[in-house]
């Protein structure tokens, strides 16, 4: 896994309501935080 | 009352990012149209081959201070890099588009480019996922050579030359800088790339269908020797279906399929 695992635990349980959210731009919006969320722990490069 | 003010904003924000109309990326695109890659092909100071040497194998010739083969081919679909062989200096694809998938990133950035070719089939690749209750989302497609590079200097900086080796690309030779790479991920591993994405049914199923849309799974389990990379079950490169169907039902990676490293 890439990263630290302490920064990416907040991200990762932010991911288990993507499948609650139905449409594109929702989805959208979700996804962006979600790499924000990412970013600030430098995980996806 | 502030919080909800910052939050309005912060997802205004995002809203522009999801909604933004593609003409910057038509200017990018027509920016990139404009930079003839024949500039690129033949680099100074590479050692050309003889003719035996590069025969067949997509040669232009060896850069002496990296000492990796250079290919002639970089805008072929089935064009072939890994760590002996790189991209000409300064090559971008020029018809690279972002295909209308599910992405982890906002309109507009480079991760979200993939060749045209490669960008209409993950959509359908994406589609036909989308039907059989499979989410996928893209998560990194098109790198350029400098952000490679940030990339690689930061995995050497972190873990040292030999780690980073293992798992992170030179500058150059990179898949991604080819325009027919993307990475995908699920919620299920939480949009992270990782080895678990292989036991998830989003990862089961890539393995199974990828080829029927012209996708490998690039650096598969058990051919670490081989290709030099470690197992990514999220790493999907673009070669045709014919190909790509070719090497699923061989068991193939592309060095074996060539049958040399270089």
């Amino acid at each position: 896994m890439l990263g630290n695992i302490d920064m990416i635990k907040p991200c990762q349980y932010l991911t288990r309501f993507y499948h609650v959210i139905f449409t594109v731009e929702e989805k959208c919006v979700y996804l962006l935080m979600i790499n924000l969320c990412y970013s600030v722990g430098s995980v996806i490069n | 009352m502030k919080l909800l003010i910052t939050t309005t904003l912060i997802t205004l924000v995002f809203l522009n990012g999801c909604q933004q109309i593609q003409q910057d990326d038509t200017a990018k695109h027509a920016d990139m149209v404009s930079q003839k890659r024949g500039s690129v092909l033949i680099e100074k100071g590479i050692v050309e081959l003889s003719d035996e040497q590069d025969h067949d194998k997509n040669v232009a010739g060896i850069d002496p201070e990296t000492e990796l083969y250079v290919v002639d081919n970089p805008d072929s679909i089935e064009v072939y890099v890994n760590k002996q062989r790189r991209l000409p200096e300064g090559y971008e694809p020029d018809d690279l588009v972002e295909p209308d998938v599910e992405h982890l990133s906002q309109q507009g950035v480079n991760r979200r480019l993939l060749r045209q070719e490669a960008a209409e089939a993950l959509e359908l690749l994406f589609e036909q996922a989308d039907e059989q209750g499979i989410d996928l989302v893209a998560v990194s497609g098109y790198r350029s050579y400098e952000r490679q590079k940030t990339i690689y200097q930061s995995n050497v900086a972190n873990k040292g030359q030999e780690e980073a080796d293992r798992f992170s690309a030179q500058p150059g030779t990179s898949e991604h800088q080819t325009g027919l790479a993307m990475d995908v991920s699920a919620a299920s591993v939480s949009f992270l790339l990782d080895q678990a994405f292989d036991q998830t049914d989003e990862g089961s199923w890539l393995v199974e269908h990828a080829h029927q849309f012209g996708f490998v799974i690039r650096y598969p389990e058990g051919k670490t020797d081989i290709t030099g990379y470690e197992f990514e079950p999220w790493h999907l490169r673009y070669l045709g279906e014919e190909l790509a169907t070719h090497l699923y039902e061989e068991d193939l990676t592309l060095e074996e399929y060539f049958g040399y490293h270089y």
